[in-house]
This record gives C-alpha cells, sequence and structure tokens, in this order.
C-alpha cells in the first residue's frame, strides 16, 4: 500500500531513560473491563482490613464531606512530599542508571505505586537490573518488584528494608467520587532527574475512543514523572502519570486510580520477583487480546460508503480512523485511503508494544491508467506490505488463496508471526485486494498484534468476511466490472 | 631445427610434427619431423632448438620404438611433465600422441603421420552462426534482438509511467538501458580480443540483448503463470529461475572469450549457481524457515487472466491452521538457542 507517515498520535511515556525513550501515543494501553470488574469485588470485601493497602481507598461518603484542605500546589507538595519517591532501575553491575521514573507510597503497608513500564526492564530481566528509590524527603534504599499490570501500565514495589519510621502513604480517591471537567488536579514527580515536583493542571474527563479508561489531564507531564500521583484538591489519588503528547500542548494522560485496588491486593500476598515474569505478562496479555477479541468481534462493520464494494471499516469506539486521498485531477491512480488504529497498544518492553488492531483500505480507480497499467500499480500496491518478524517474534509465515466472498474475487493472503518470549501470543496481518474490475479494485489489511491462535484465526474469518460485493445502478458505479 | 640440415631433408618424407602450443592449446608453431630421433633444447646442434631459459642444451631426446614416441629426458635439471607425471633427468616414458606435454616452460605435442585423426569438431553454436552467415546478417540478427529489447524496455516503461508521459522519458531510458547494455558488451569484446585476438562485439551484444530480454520474459510470465494457474510457488521461484537465466548468460559471454575451457566454464558457472541458490536458500530457511524469501505473490493481473477456482475465505482459514506448528517450532528453537546463550536475553 502507499505508505503514509502518521504522527498525529505519537506520545511518550514519562520514564527518563538514559536515551530519550519516544513511543507512539499508541503504545499505552490499560486493562480490560473484566479485570476491572474483578477488582471491584475484591475491594468490596477487603474493605476492612485497616492495615491492608486497600485501607488506602477512602470511603466514597467521606470523600463527599468537604474538608479543610487547600488546593494550593505549594501545600499539597508539602502533605505529599514524604510519600513522593524517585524509581530508578540500575544495572545490577555497576549500579549505573538505565532508567528513571516516579513512584508513590500508598496505603499503611508500604507499599509504592509506579507505572510497569518504569519497571520493565527488572520484571523481564532481574538478574541484569535492579531497583531503587530516593525519597523527596531524602530516604534512599533498595525495592523489591511484587506485581504490575502490564494492561493498565502499573506496578507496585517496595522497600527491601522498611523505611523508619514508618511512612503512611497517599490514600486512593474512592471509584464513585466522579470529577467534574476543569477541577484542578496536581501531578507530582521527578521529571527529566532534575529534581521533585509539582504541575497544576486540569481534569479534562477520559480520552475518547480509548480501550481502556485513560484520564485526559491539561498539564505538563515530562519524562522522569512517570508513576507520580496526580491528586486532586483534597489530596487523594486520582490517577497515576503515564504519558504525555509530543505534538500537542499541555495534553498528558493518567492511569485512573481505580486500577489500583486489584493490584494493591495482590502485592500485599505476592513475593518479589526474582525470574524474569514472562510468564505472569503472558497472562495477562493472554486476558487482554481475549477482552480486546470479543469486544472487537461484537461490534459490525461499518460502511466504508463505496456504491459497490463491501469493505470492513471499524467503528470508532476503541479505534480512530484518519482518511486521505490522492491529489485532485492525478494524471493516475486515484485513490481514497481510510486508516484506522487502536490509540492504545499494551508495552511489554523497550521495543516491543502490542495487544492492540488497526484496520486499513484503500479504494482505487485506475479508470485513467487502462487495466494492464492498473493492474501493475495494483501490484506494486499489493507488494508495497511488510508483514512479521523483527527481533522479538518469528519470521511471518504466510497462506495464501484466490477467494470469493459474497460476489466479490480476491487475493487474501493470511500471515502470522510468534512472540518468542510470550509463548502462545501471534501477530496477524491479512492482506486482501479484490479482482472483480479491470480498472478499479480495493486493497485493505488487518493487523492483530498479541492475539492468541484461535483468536487471531476467528480475527481474520471476521475481517476477510466484511468484504463483498453489490453491483450498483450503471450511473453510480465507479468500476467497471471485468467481462469474463 | 638446424636450417643447415633442413634442405637435405626436405626430399624425405615427413613422418611427424612436433607442435609448440600456447595456453589454450592453439598450435603456435609446427615443426616437421623426417627421422627418429629428434633431439630437443637450447643448443644448436638440437634437432628442435627452443629458446626457453628453462631447458638443458639437449633437454629431450624423442624415439619411436615398437611403434610408440618414447620420451627420454638427458641432463636437465627441470625435467617434463607428461599429464600429471612428472619425469627427471635420464627418466624414459611414452608419449600419447594426443597429449601435450610440458618441458621447461613449452608445451608440446607430437603427430605421427600414422596416426589415426581426430574426428572434425563441430564448431560451438556462436561459432557455427558466425561462420555461417555474413557480417551484414550477423548485425540483422543483433538488430533484431535490439529491437526486442527496446519494446521489453519501452513496455516496463509504458506500464510504470502516468497517461500523457513525455517521449522524453521513454526516450531517455531507453537510451540510457541500451548504452549500458553496448557498455557491457563492449567490456566483454575487450575478453575476447585479449584471449581471442579478436573484438568480438557483434556476438557479445548478440548475446547481452537475447539474455536480457530472456530474463525479461521469465521475470514476467513466471508471476504471471503464478497468477493465472493459482501456483504461488511459480511467482515465488522466479527469482531462482531469474538467476539461473543470468548464469547462463554469464556462461554464454566466457565461453565466447575462452572457448576452448567451454566445459571448465560450464562446470564452474553452474556450480556457482547451485552454490548461491543453495545459500539463498540456507539463509531463507535460517531467516524464516521458509525455502524462498517471496512470503507471498504479489503479481495482480486483470480479471479475465486468472483461471483457476476460488475458494471460500474458510479455505484460507483452514490452511492457516498449518502454521501453528510451524510457528511454535521456530518459537521453542529460539528458545534453545536462548537458553545456549543466557547472557543475550534482550
Amino acid at each position: 500500500m502507499v505508505q503514509m507517515n502518521d504522527d498525529r498520535r505519537s506520545a511518550v511515556f514519562l520514564t527518563k531513560p538514559h536515551w530519550v525513550q519516544a513511543v507512539r501515543r499508541s503504545a499505552v494501553v490499560w486493562a480490560c473491563g473484566l479485570a476491572a470488574a474483578s477488582v471491584h469485588a475484591a475491594t468490596t470485601g477487603l474493605a476492612d482490613a485497616s492495615d491492608s493497602p486497600l485501607a488506602a481507598v477512602a470511603p466514597a461518603e467521606a470523600a463527599s464531606a468537604p474538608k479543610p484542605v487547600s488546593s494550593s500546589a505549594q501545600q499539597l507538595y508539602e502533605q505529599a512530599r514524604h510519600q513522593l519517591v524517585q524509581v530508578r532501575t540500575l544495572l545490577s553491575g555497576q549500579g549505573s542508571q538505565s532508567t528513571v521514573g516516579s513512584g508513590f507510597f500508598v496505603g499503611n503497608g508500604g507499599l509504592i505505586v509506579t507505572n510497569y513500564h518504569v519497571v520493565s526492564q527488572v520484571a523481564l530481566q532481574p538478574q541484569r537490573y535492579r531497583l531503587t528509590y530516593a525519597g523527596a524527603d531524602g530516604r534512599e534504599g533498595a525495592l523489591d518488584l511484587l506485581a504490575f499490570d502490564a494492561a493498565h501500565d502499573l506496578a507496585v514495589v517496595r522497600p527491601v528494608e522498611a523505611p523508619r519510621p514508618a511512612i503512611a502513604g497517599l490514600t486512593v480517591r474512592p471509584r464513585l467520587a466522579a470529577m467534574d471537567k476543569g477541577e484542578r488536579i496536581y501531578s507530582l514527580g521527578n521529571p527529566l532527574d532534575v529534581g521533585f515536583a509539582v504541575v497544576e493542571g486540569t481534569y479534562n474527563g477520559l480520552v475518547e475512543r480509548d480501550f481502556y479508561p485513560t484520564i485526559f489531564f491539561s498539564g505538563s507531564l515530562n519524562p522522569g514523572m512517570s508513576g507520580g500521583p496526580a491528586l486532586d484538591s483534597q489530596g487523594q489519588v486520582m490517577g497515576v502519570n503515564v504519558a504525555t503528547r509530543l505534538d500537542g500542548q499541555q495534553v498528558s494522560f493518567l492511569v485512573p486510580s481505580d486500577f489500583l485496588q486489584d493490584l494493591l491486593a495482590r502485592a500485599t500476598k505476592a513475593v518479589p520477583i526474582r525470574q524474569p515474569a514472562y510468564a505472569e505478562l503472558t497472562h495477562q496479555l493472554m486476558v487482554h487480546q481475549d477482552g480486546l477479541t470479543k469486544r472487537f468481534m461484537a461490534q459490525s462493520w461499518r460502511s466504508a460508503g463505496h456504491p459497490s464494494y463491501r469493505i470492513p471499516v471499524p467503528q470508532e469506539t476503541f479505534m480512530r480512523c484518519w482518511g486521505s486521498s490522492s491529489q485532485p485531477h492525478a494524471k493516475g491512480l486515484e485513490f481514497e485511503r481510510s486508516d484506522c488504529n487502536m490509540n492504545q497498544s499494551v508495552f511489554v518492553s523497550g521495543g516491543l508494544n502490542t495487544g492492540n488492531l488497526s484496520v486499513r483500505h484503500e479504494i482505487y480507480d485506475g479508470s485513467k491508467l487502462g487495466a494492464w497499467r492498473f493492474a501493475r500499480q495494483h501490484s506494486l500496491s499489493f507488494r508495497n506490505e511488510f508483514v512479521g518478524g523483527g527481533r522479538q517474534r518469528t519470521a511471518a509465515q504466510c497462506s495464501e488463496r484466490f477467494v470469493q466472498h459474497d460476489g466479490l474475487d480476491m487475493r487474501a493472503v493470511l500471515c502470522m508471526s510468534a512472540y518468542k518470549k510470550l509463548p502462545g501470543l501471534y501477530d496477524l496481518s491479512v492482506l486482501v485486494a479484490t479482482l472483480n474490475a479491470d480498472t478499479a479494485g480495493v486493497q485493505g489489511r488487518f493487523d492483530a498484534r498479541g492475539v492468541g491462535f484461535d483468536n487471531a484465526l476467528k480475527l481474520a474469518d471476521f475481517y476477510l468476511k466484511g468484504y463483498g460485493w453489490t453491483p450498483a445502478p450503471k450511473t453510480a458505479a465507479t468500476a467497471t466490472p471485468a467481462s469474463r | 631445427m638446424d636450417a643447415s640440415t633442413e634442405d637435405s631433408r626436405h626430399s624425405d618424407t615427413r613422418i611427424a610434427l612436433i607442435e609448440r602450443l600456447d595456453r589454450d592449446g592453439h598450435v603456435l608453431q609446427s615443426l616437421p619431423v623426417y627421422r627418429w630421433p629428434v633431439t630437443i633444447g637450447r643448443a644448436f646442434e638440437a634437432d628442435v632448438v627452443l629458446d626457453d631459459p628453462h631447458l638443458a642444451p639437449l633437454h629431450a631426446t624423442l624415439d619411436e620404438v615398437d611403434g610408440q614416441v618414447n620420451l627420454s629426458l638427458g641432463q636437465t635439471l627441470n625435467g617434463a611433465m607428461v599429464g600429471t607425471q612428472h619425469l627427471a633427468a635420464g627418466q624414459t616414458t611414452a608419449l600419447d600422441g594426443a597429449q601435450p606435454w610440458r618441458v621447461g616452460v613449452t608445451r608440446l605435442r607430437v603427430r605421427r603421420a600414422s596416426d589415426a585423426l581426430a574426428p572434425e569438431l563441430p564448431l560451438a553454436h556462436h561459432l557455427a552462426f558466425m561462420s555461417s552467415v555474413s557480417p551484414s546478417a550477423t548485425w540483422r540478427v543483433v538488430l533484431m534482438w535490439a529491437v526486442a529489447a527496446v519494446l521489453c524496455i519501452l513496455a516496463e516503461l509504458w506500464l510504470d509511467s502516468e497517461p500523457g508521459a513525455s517521449v522524453k522519458t521513454y526516450f531517455s531510458a531507453t537510451l540510457g538501458l541500451m548504452a549500458a547494455m553496448g557498455v557491457w558488451s563492449l567490456l566483454w569484446a575487450l575478453g575476447s580480443k585479449l584471449f581471442q585476438g579478436r573484438l568480438d562485439f557483434a556476438g557479445h551484444a548478440r548475446l547481452a540483448l537475447r539474455y536480457g530480454v530472456i530474463w525479461s520474459a521469465v521475470m514476467v510470465a513466471m508471476p504471471l503463470a503464478g497468477f493465472m494457474t493459482g501456483w504461488s510457488v511459480l511467482s515465488h521461484a522466479a527469482d531462482a529461475v531469474g538467476a539461473g537465466v543470468m548464469c547462463l548468460w554469464l556462461w554464454s559471454h566466457l565461453v565466447l572469450v575462452l572457448p576452448g575451457h567451454r566445459r571448465g566454464l560450464q562446470v564452474g558457472v553452474a556450480s556457482l549457481y547451485l552454490c548461491g541458490l543453495g545459500l539463498n536458500v540456507w539463509f531463507n530457511e535460517e531467516k524464516t524457515g521458509q525455502v524462498f524469501a517471496e512470503l507471498y505473490a504479489p503479481t495482480l493481473m486483470p480479471p479475465a487472466w486468472h483461471l483457476a477456482s476460488r475458494q471460500p475465505t474458510a479455505a484460507l482459514i483452514q490452511d492457516a491452521h498449518a502454521m501453528r506448528a510451524s510457528l511454535d517450532k521456530q518459537v521453542r528453537e529460539a528458545e534453545d538457542d536462548e537458553a545456549a546463550e543466557p547472557a543475550d536475553e534482550e
């Protein structure tokens, strides 16, 4: 297909590695709805355990009661500075920093919350990396990684030696306490390893068309603030810093604090992670892909608006579609293009994001070219596709056939590659080129990254069956059916 | 041969010839023999005087004994090579009539009048062609292939261009490619001049144009056949067959330059092709687990050219089930490789 650069969705995580870790906004993805439901059930059952981390969640009634807390950034920082830490990933041998992020003590169990992407190196290569923290009040020490939630990009760590005196953690804003757009919120962290800082900004609701809820924070987050807390005006944690957009100004993102509860419950019972956590990561990605597949296939395809071709275009419930077309009055091939992507994916490691879907198509009109020139352009475009591969996956393998569905002849190619360290997860690419007209056609591509084999085939079948052909009245048809 | 004795011997019948050969086996000089024995060396008293500094004054003697020609070496430092056998001073061996032998750096061969003549060898194809037609006919053939090549180039350019592309685009690209073909042919012709003493530009141009057209035809026809029949392997294998055509192309030029080494070149180029093909397959297997680098057949033609039947989409999904075992095997191999190198985790 015609290749286009689209950096409209580019964003960075807020870790501060020794290199600038720039990734696409679509690299940040949150947990599935099923997991969120189980979190709520667990919270209810453990609500009376005063020494449980879940005690950090303030009762909804208490949140609704007026509190004499100043909303000034200065006072909130003073209240939270003892709970605020910088989380450092160090090379085990030489002890130099590999990445730095932020974190915060929560509840009374001495647990620290941060982002998964801040500690991912330790999760996947514990022999090579270790974690330490440095508090805003000068405390330092080693950390153990207890649990993580890759889909929501959250992790819980704990100081190897409990700090003396014990630190009372921040409280988490209760789930039911909704916020209004425009409320002031305060993000804390250590931007660019410069020093602890508080950033004042505005709550702007949830990001639209995200697979998992993400808070849209109008404030200036910077690399190094990942994992830091975002506080409401009463000093309660309402989100965790995670990412910012590079192509905008003060467009930043927070993980809602709702997702902390289940993770904290798991972390209290967990033993420190000492071996590469690929098995746990695979399990979480399996849950994620299953939910993603079910939600995606529960939706019907939208129409591409062509009078004759039925082309699968996804609903924009958790995907965004961008369109483009050839220049007006083009002498050669004319096309319209649609490019639909999920904004989120699951961060696995520095070189790997997965767990997302994308759908693309191009509608070609080659009436100015004639049959043979159009066939040439059709072929070149179909050839211009990259599938699979990379260091983290096996080489792609493909099956191909001439297929027919709903009156439409197509060349269809189904390619898959497997994840080397995440057994049972695969990348799927389905390429389609229609073959029913001499000077018109459609090429489409569907990609599913990090899905189970059976789900991959279900998605492929679902996608292929989205194509069809309805002969249009001659006056409206743009394609000339081939005479056979 | 000693000039003073030559006149008296001219009346006798020639009983043999001693031929001096170049490295390609061509006869540089032919010396008649009127009697046996014949002495060979640098000295003036030798019957065959050779100006080779690596020869002794009386290096060797040829004599006919019991119907065989024997080579006996005199007092020599370097000896002689007969086939793979090295003869030292004082040794004698029987010569095979057709087999060249070497004294010093000089290659010689003995042909007796009584030896049966080998049958006439047919000319190599290109030499037969050149000898059977006039130069103007040769150039007519070259022109015919040039027209075919130009048509191929124009067809490619036309397919890749938009309507209304200027004639200049076609002209400059065609001229450039034909000029490149001309330079290619000229370089090979210089090779012919170096080794054969004749600048066979027409012969090389004919080969370059012919194989260029054949290569283009193969690279178009195989994917097209794959599209028509639904056999994707034809498209996947196009590069391998195209490489085979290019090896034939190379071999044809080489044979024109070194016609005496036809068999050796055949073996050499075939080995080169097979080794290249093997390495390519091995590399693909290592990298992708498949024989061919092309993952899928991308060629799409007008629908009327597609003759194979269409399948329901379920057939493709069914095919894809077979990939699971192969992909999982690759994952296990990657795990094994990593287990062998525990330090390389990421």
